[in-house]
């Protein structure tokens, strides 16, 4: 049966349309909802869904030439069996639609008749095999395309060309066909079987597919149902801001993707605390607060100079040592937590830093940051500050591979050796802790940072 | 019209490239109903883009030429002809379902007019729509012809839009020169600036506009926020 494809009553103002771009040609297979041609009228410029699957019969309206509202501009044979036809090669599966698409249906295989003119028929052969199965990468994609990737890929018939790759030169990474599973497999999964009814060559088996890779890689998340939420007098119910949603996301994220270890050690702050004393009323003159974190953050940027590899980033399956140190603060804020960052921390004194934390605090709280001050931070320190906290294990703030986190600094009764004799002593005293992703830093990497840091903190030769 | 929330996202100057990428984006989230109507508030760097009609005859000085002061030319999914984007034009660009308007593209664009005369009157400047010539436009003392204030042109994909209007504050008007703006021969560009004689903050303007939008939508803003992590941005968005 034949449909029409006409020009659409686009507005009640709007009499004519003009043909911009056909983005299908005669014979070729279509999805129904796939867009068929793009229509432009003043000002607006809108694609044309296919009103059905099938073949694209005669094209009667060119590119370039504007009709009026109801012209017929094409015609679709709805026949979707034709490409079964004994003898004809199994089809090639479709490439995976985009999910905005709607359903996905995967039966439909989207071969052109050009496609099997063409030649492609070892591809059409190869899909065969199993219907899941989607077509070869092109080659330039290939090479920048990990075993793991591609493995991952054909398991899940996933086409890689419509994937936006986050990798290294925009190579499609792992988490970024996690992603696109998890974005498009719940849609996708309940549409397949009543596909499968139209078409006898889809398994069972590939309906059953779970939508996350069981054996490959390193993640495998399992589901778990929250208990549904019955309304309680007096309960508050807040859906998630965006700030917090992106918070979430980071943090689940983090903590899926890093398996992280975290070192602490008890830090003798007396030096600090003399030079802080000395400085204090210099910096409260300019309006400014002298913390134990500029220090701290001072101190980083040297240990980094002795363990380069906790100021790195991990993408993908690659480490990237990071040569500037921009050191991310985490900052509390009405909204949530923010991580501005201070670049080249190692390029200033630590009265410099003590500025840099305050303007970052304060425009992070009036919401005046810019774009640029969170973008580029290569490791973090976070402050909690809050009486009674000794010492606690942060997520690791994306994609850097350290956060140290400062405890309370408070006066402890320490042994420390006068003379070659023992004596207890009072210090003020800070539980400082390393928290590491220990894919790419070890033990040994993690705990040498952390006793440098605390040597540097201890010895007190900082510039001011 | 539907009461359905929208959001407002205000994104500082962000390069023509990157906030196309965050369009499609989130285009893409709005057609699976991920998020809800979304209007980007944001400024460009230079740039000359190029609709779907776009004559490239209508880019007068040519491209090496362009470029030596920073300008770079694109071409774009969007309706119309060719217009310019720089500092000091307030962009807006309605990642919003038509549905709004019943599908009905013709009163979506006339929304679109409505929120920027309705914005634009508290500044003491009185914009008009000419029939048949999409955008908005304004009476100049002493000066026989409409002057255009903003230029509209949008994509819709699956009865999604994006795209949307480019409203002149403080734009440097002299852009204008390296085109035909929207292919419309001996029309002025006017801006807030010019008419107004003084200047005029892009984000006082764009505090006029979204607060215009709630009653033109005929929904409820749920957020208007301050973008500062725009990278993030891509990768999350509220879903409700």
């Amino acid at each position: 049966m034949a449909v029409s494809i006409v020009m659409p009553q686009l507005g009640e103002s709007i009499v004519e349309g003009t043909v911009a771009k056909w983005l299908v040609r005669e014979g070729d297979l279509v999805e129904k909802d796939q867009p068929l041609l793009e229509v432009s009228t003043d000002k607006v410029d809108t694609e044309l869904p296919s009103p059905a699957a099938g073949v694209i019969g005669k094209i009667l309206v060119a590119e370039g030439r504007t009709v009026d509202v109801g012209t017929v501009l094409a015609t679709i044979e709805e026949a979707v069996k034709q490409v079964h036809a004994p003898g004809a090669p199994e089809p090639a599966p479709p490439r995976a639609q985009s999910p905005a698409g709607a359903p996905p249906v995967r039966a439909t295989p989207r071969l052109s008749r050009e496609a099997i003119a063409e030649g492609r028929m070892r591809e059409a052969a190869r899909a065969r095999e199993t219907v899941d199965r989607p077509a070869a990468p092109r080659e330039e994609d290939r090479r920048r395309i990990s075993p793991l990737v591609r493995r991952m890929a054909e398991e899940h018939g996933i086409d890689l060309t419509e994937i936006r790759g986050t990798g290294i030169e925009g190579r499609v990474t792992k988490s970024d066909v996690l992603g696109w599973i998890s974005r498009g497999a719940p849609a996708r999964a309940p549409q397949i079987a009543p596909a499968a009814g139209r078409n006898a060559s889809i398994s069972e088996e590939a309906a059953a597919t779970p939508a996350v890779p069981a054996e490959e890689g390193f993640l495998r998340i399992p589901t778990f149902s929250v208990p549904r939420y019955a309304p309680q007098p007096g309960d508050q119910v807040i859906p998630f801001s965006r700030i917090r949603k992106r918070i979430a996301d980071h943090m689940v994220y983090s903590n899926v993707i890093s398996p992280r270890v975290t070192t602490v050690a008890e830090v003798n702050m007396g030096t600090v605390a003399t030079l802080r004393e000395a400085h204090k009323a210099a910096l409260r003159a300019e309006g400014v607060t002298l913390t134990f974190l500029p220090f701290v953050i001072a101190a980083l940027t040297r240990a980094i100079t002795d363990y380069p590899g906790i100021n790195a980033s991990v993408q993908e399956d690659t480490l990237i040592l990071k040569k500037a140190i921009h050191v991310g603060v985490a900052v509390d804020t009405e909204r949530g937590l923010l991580v501005p960052v201070i670049h080249g921390a190692d390029r200033k004194g630590v009265l410099d830093l003590a500025r840099a934390v305050q303007d970052l605090g304060n425009r992070a709280r009036d919401h005046a940051l810019t774009p640029d001050d969170m973008a580029g931070g290569t490791i973090a320190v976070t402050n909690p500050g809050a009486k009674g906290n000794l010492f606690g294990t942060p997520v690791i703030n994306q994609p850097h591979v350290v956060i140290v986190r400062m405890g309370e600094v408070v006066k402890r009764p320490v042994v420390v050796e006068v003379d070659g004799e023992d004596l207890i002593a009072i210090r003020p005293m800070m539980y400082l802790a390393l928290t590491y992703d220990h894919r790419v830093v070890d033990g040994v990497m993690g705990n040498g940072a952390l006793h440098r840091l605390r040597e540097i903190l201890e010895a007190g030769a900082f510039d001011l | 019209m539907t009461a359905d929330p929208f959001t407002i996202l205000r994104l500082g100057r962000v390069p023509y490239g990157e906030a196309l990428e965050l369009q499609e984006s989130l285009l893409e989230r709005r057609q699976r109903g991920e998020i809800e109507d979304t209007i980007l508030l944001l400024e460009h760097p230079h740039v000359l883009t190029l609709g779907r009609r776009g004559d490239e005859a209508n880019v007068l000085a040519d491209e090496t030429a362009l470029a030596a002061r920073g300008i770079e030319v694109r071409r774009v999914g969007r309706g119309g002809d060719v217009t310019y984007h720089g500092p000091g034009q307030l962009v807006g660009y309605w990642i919003v379902s038509l549905r709004r308007w019943q599908d009905d593209v013709g009163r979506f664009l006339r929304a679109i007019e409505e929120t920027l005369i309705r914005a634009l009157s508290p500044f003491g400047i009185e914009g008009r729509r000419v029939p048949g010539f999409t955008g908005v436009w304004c009476p100049v003392p002493g000066q026989p012809e409409l002057e255009k204030i903003a230029s509209i042109g949008v994509g819709i994909r699956r009865w999604v839009a994006y795209h949307g209007f480019a409203l002149n504050v403080t734009t440097n008007l002299a852009h204008f020169d390296s085109i035909i703006p929207c292919g419309l021969t001996g029309k002025r560009m006017t801006s807030v600036e010019r008419l107004l004689g003084r200047a005029v903050s892009l984000d006082e303007v764009a505090d006029a506009v979204a607060a215009v939008l709630p009653d033109v939508l005929g929904g409820a803003l749920l957020e208007d926020e301050r973008v500062i992590d725009r990278a993030a941005l891509v990768g999350t968005v509220t879903s409700r």
